[in-house]
Order: C-alpha cells, then structure tokens, then sequence
C-alpha cells in the first residue's frame, strides 16, 4: 500500500507539473520587464508590471484600442446571450413538452447542429454574410454566433424541461390553461436555473471565440480581444511581456466563470457529451 | 387541448432557432456545395500539394491527439478516484482545468512561447538538462508536435472529467465483492472498470474526432502552415487558399473537402448515441 501511495503521489505530480508548465510561461514572460524576456532563465528576471500598465493605458501601439475592444467583446458576447436565451427556451420547451410530429426529426435536426463543426463552412459562410450586407458589424457575428451556440442550449433546455413532473401541467390544463399560458406562467419562471447556466455557456463560447470574429471582422476598432491577440501572431514587434500581460487580462472572466460556476459548467458539458 | 392545436405549438415554438439555423448554416452550406460543382477548381486544388498534405496531416492531427488524450483521460481519472486518499491529488483536481479555462489565444501564447527556440522555457529546460535546443516550428515534424501536444494538454481536463463522472457512477461494493473472490488489480480494471467506461469511452472519442476536425485556431495560430505550408490541416487550408493566396473558389472547395467524413462521424455519432 505504502508503495501504491508513492506511484500516486509521483503521477500526480507529473500532471501538476504538466498542466501548469505553459500557465507558468504566460505569468513568468508577463511580469518580466521588456529586457527580462529576452534573458535566458526559468524564473522571472526584473519583475515588473510595466507590461500590464502597458496594456491598461494602452500605451504601446498594439494596445491603443484595449478598452473599446473589450466593450466589442463585452457587446458581441451579451447579444448572443440575450438572442440565445429566447431561442433556446422556446425551442427547448417544445421539444422537451409539446408532443407534435416532427418532434424526433426537429431534435436530430438540433443534435447534428450541435455537433457541426463551423471551421468548415467559414467561408461559405463568409461569402453569405457579405451578400446579407452583415461583414464588419455586431449584429453579423452575433447573428452566425447564436446560430452556432443554440443548439447545445436548446439541448439543455429540452433535458431540463423533460426533469418537470408533468403533473404541474396537467393540473393547470385542467383549469383550462393554454400553451402559450403554460409556457409564459409555469415554464419561464421554473427555467431560471438552466438560463443562467446557458447564459453562463454562452457568454464564455462568445468571449473565446475566434474564427467567426476573423472571418466577419475587418476594422481594428471593430476587432474583438481574441483578433487581436490573434494579430500577435503575426507582428514582428518583441514585446511579448505585453502581449501575455494583454492575454491574461483577457482571461480573467473565463477563469473567474469556470472556478465560480465550475459544478453547473462541467455539469452541463458532460451532459453534453454523455447523453447527446 | 386539441391535438392539431399542439402540431403549430411544436412548430411555432421551434420556428425562431429554425430560421436561424437555415439563414446562417443550411443556405451557406447550399451555397458551398454549389461552388463545388465547378471542376476546373477541383484539378486545381489537387494539383498543387497545400491540400493533399492538409488531409493527410489531419489524419494524423487527429489520430495522434484524440487517442494520445483518451488514453491519458483514461488513467488520468483513475487517479482522480484516490483523491481522497492522497493531497497531491485533491490539489491536482482544483488546477486541472486551468487549461481548459483559459481561453485559447491565451493559451497559444503561452506555448507559442514556450517552444520558443531561444528563450521559450521548454528549450531552456533541456539546456538545464544538457541537452540541445530544438527548432519546433522549423521542422515538419516538430512542428507537428506543437499542434498535438497544444490539443491534448488543453482538453485533457474535460475528457478526464467525464471519464471521472462515469467512474463515481460504478458502486464501491462490485469492487469490494471482486477483491474478496480474489481479483488482483489488474483483472479488476480489465473485468469491471473497461466494459463499464466502453460506450462513454468510444462516444467520446467519434465526439472529440469531429470536433478537433474543425480546430482552426490552434493550426492556424500555432504554426499558420509553418515551415513552408508543411502545417495546414483541413480546417485552415481553405483560410488559407482565400485569405493568403486570394483563391477564394479554391478556397471554398477546399475547406468543404471534409465534408463527406464529417457527416459520416456525425450519423456515427448519432447512432452511438441512440
């Protein structure tokens, strides 16, 4: 057993190790000072926060527009959410409570939505949206947003809706509610819970996402966090304390969201992959 | 309530994610497959290697990092089981899915650096043990390397997770009543832990089989086809084709030649499924 204990504690380490080796990169290159990056050592030579200051003030040229660019993340990322929420609920309640004919095919239909992987219609779906009139605006990407992030909320509506005893509903029907009552009066209000973790879902699929931006996204203050980001890949400039300072500023949310709702989001994702 | 009633309810209530659905998914992927009818693009694409290469590196994209991942998940869980028996792995579950929270531009940042030649930590960390630095994104196969291991170290931590929920589902006492007749360890994880994980294990692996398909991100940031256009994988040599060499009907074909096995993993999927 002891022995048993000691291989344990070895794997474990190991993973620890592994799973936090390119996390400590990010924190050692960001809090070195421009010289401090460029000096060969595993730990941080010169520590200093100019490189935040940097990014914060927008004082190096590919930051200057950090701040509007968190405002278009922050307006692309809470459209989708407020265009999915109704989509999903109504959707969802129909396929989880109306019993109607093309019921089995409509949640086939959701699943291979889900499923679909968007790299490969990008461009067919750049060319439509150019032909919509929709490139280079907000509504453009929260519009392919909401329809690629639908699906799996709809499919956590559905689970949830098929949780409530049908006897809440049954027992208004017999007081001569209608379908539209029994929606709005029972549904909406119990729904609150899996609102708030598709909300949550969508929120982060939004603020991560990458090639829809890149695809529909031209102009640099138009450019979500991600774009640019995406865009120091491709400089020559040396700053890369600031681009990791830029990085880690622009995961606060998604981290704060997954380590304070980490239950309802792994939850949800392993309803996800387990039952769809 | 009457039954016809309840058909326009169902429809009704499915219309709005329908039209969405049709607007922004059905009538490019029309649109698309229309393109495609044009041969000419078609001799074309095939003629120069970019896609031919972009195929086969998906292959092996996928078939490396999707089973290399499964089978660590696989273990990985196991482990996850003692944490209550050894510290080191309860602090383990709460960073595990540090990488799966970060976003990934944050993440290939991180590792685009790492594998730095000159001062990426990785290479300094084999100068410490004595050996040589390695020049990743200048070789094919190093290259290649940088994209797998960027999947698997960041979602490791979901698939583990799911494995791990299936685990807690299996009951202490068949484990119990097995090491009483006598089961050594090997044979309970071969007789009670392998055909219990089965049907999660191959669903997720068709799942993650589609979805690291459809990666653009990682490639297209990691490498961007570097060295020489060596890297490109399915998902990013359309982007390519469009975007890099102003192609765009060769850059619509190529980004839909996927399809067709796509749509075949997707009924795959939605058979396992049930």
């Amino acid at each position: 057993m002891k022995g048993k204990i000691v291989v344990l504690n070895v794997c474990a380490a190991i993973t620890i190790l592994w799973t936090l080796f390119p996390v400590y990169t990010l924190f050692k290159i960001a809090l070195s000072s421009a010289k401090g990056v460029y000096t060969i050592s595993l730990f941080p030579v010169e520590i200093s926060l100019e490189s935040f200051d940097a990014v914060l003030t927008g004082s190096f040229y590919l930051c200057k527009f950090f701040w509007l660019q968190t405002y278009n993340s922050l307006i692309m990322a809470f459209g989708t959410v407020l265009l999915v929420a109704p989509i999903s609920l109504l959707a969802g309640y129909a396929l989880g409570k109306i019993k109607f004919r093309l019921k089995s095919h409509f949640t086939t239909l959701t699943m291979l939505a889900y499923l679909f992987p968007q790299a490969f219609i990008a461009l067919p779906i750049y060319r439509i949206m150019m032909f919509y009139g929709l490139t280079n605006s907000y509504a453009g990407v929260i519009l392919v947003q909401s329809a690629f992030s639908a699906p799996f909320s709809i499919l956590l509506v559905l689970d949830y809706a098929t949780s409530i005893p049908s006897e809440i509903e049954d027992a208004a029907r017999v007081d001569g509610a209608s379908r539209m009552q029994l929606f709005t009066k029972i549904f909406l209000p119990l729904s609150i819970p899996i609102l708030i973790t598709t909300s949550i879902l969508n929120f982060l699929t939004s603020w991560n996402s990458y090639l829809i931006p890149l695809l529909l996204l031209h102009d640099e203050n138009k450019f979500t966090l991600p774009l640019a980001i995406g865009n120091f890949f491709l400089t020559d400039a040396v700053e890369w304390n600031i681009f990791m300072a830029f990085g880690l500023l622009y995961a606060i949310p998604p981290l704060i969201f997954y380590y304070a709702f980490r239950r309802f989001i792994v939850g949800g994702l392993m309803r996800g992959a387990l039952k769809f | 309530m009457a039954l016809k009633e309840e058909e326009w309810y169902g429809i009704a209530f499915f219309l709005p994610f329908l039209l969405s659905f049709f607007l922004f998914i059905i009538y490019p992927l029309l649109y698309g497959l229309m393109t495609l009818t044009a041969k000419e693009v078609w001799v074309e694409i095939f003629k120069d290697a970019y896609l031919l290469r972009a195929l086969l590196n998906t292959l092996f994209y996928v078939g490396v990092a999707v089973n290399v991942k499964m089978i660590l998940a696989f273990f990985l869980s196991g482990l996850l089981m003692y944490k209550d028996d050894v510290r080191l792995i309860k602090f383990l579950e709460w960073i595990l899915i540090i990488p799966w929270a970060l976003p990934d531009v944050t993440a290939l940042l991180g590792i685009k650096w790492m594998f730095n030649t000159y001062w990426g930590t990785f290479n300094i960390l084999l100068n410490y043990l004595s050996l040589p630095s390695i020049d990743f994104f200048n070789n094919y196969f190093t290259a290649m390397f940088t994209i797998i291991y960027t999947h698997i170290w960041k979602f490791l931590p979901l698939w583990t997770l799911i494995l791990y929920s299936v685990r807690l589902t299996i009951p202490r006492e068949i484990y119990e009543a097995a090491e009483v007749d006598g089961a050594s360890d090997y044979n309970r994880l071969r007789f009670i832990t392998l055909p219990l994980l089965r049907n999660t294990y191959v669903f997720s692996t068709v799942l993650s089989t589609i979805w690291v398909m459809g990666d653009f991100t990682t490639p297209w940031l990691l490498t961007g086809g570097a060295p020489g256009g060596s890297t490109h994988v399915a998902a990013t040599i359309g982007y390519f084709y469009a975007f890099l060499l102003h192609e765009m009907p060769q850059g619509l074909a190529a980004n839909m030649t996927l399809l067709p096995l796509i749509l075949f993993l997707l009924i795959i999927a939605i058979k396992l499924r049930g």
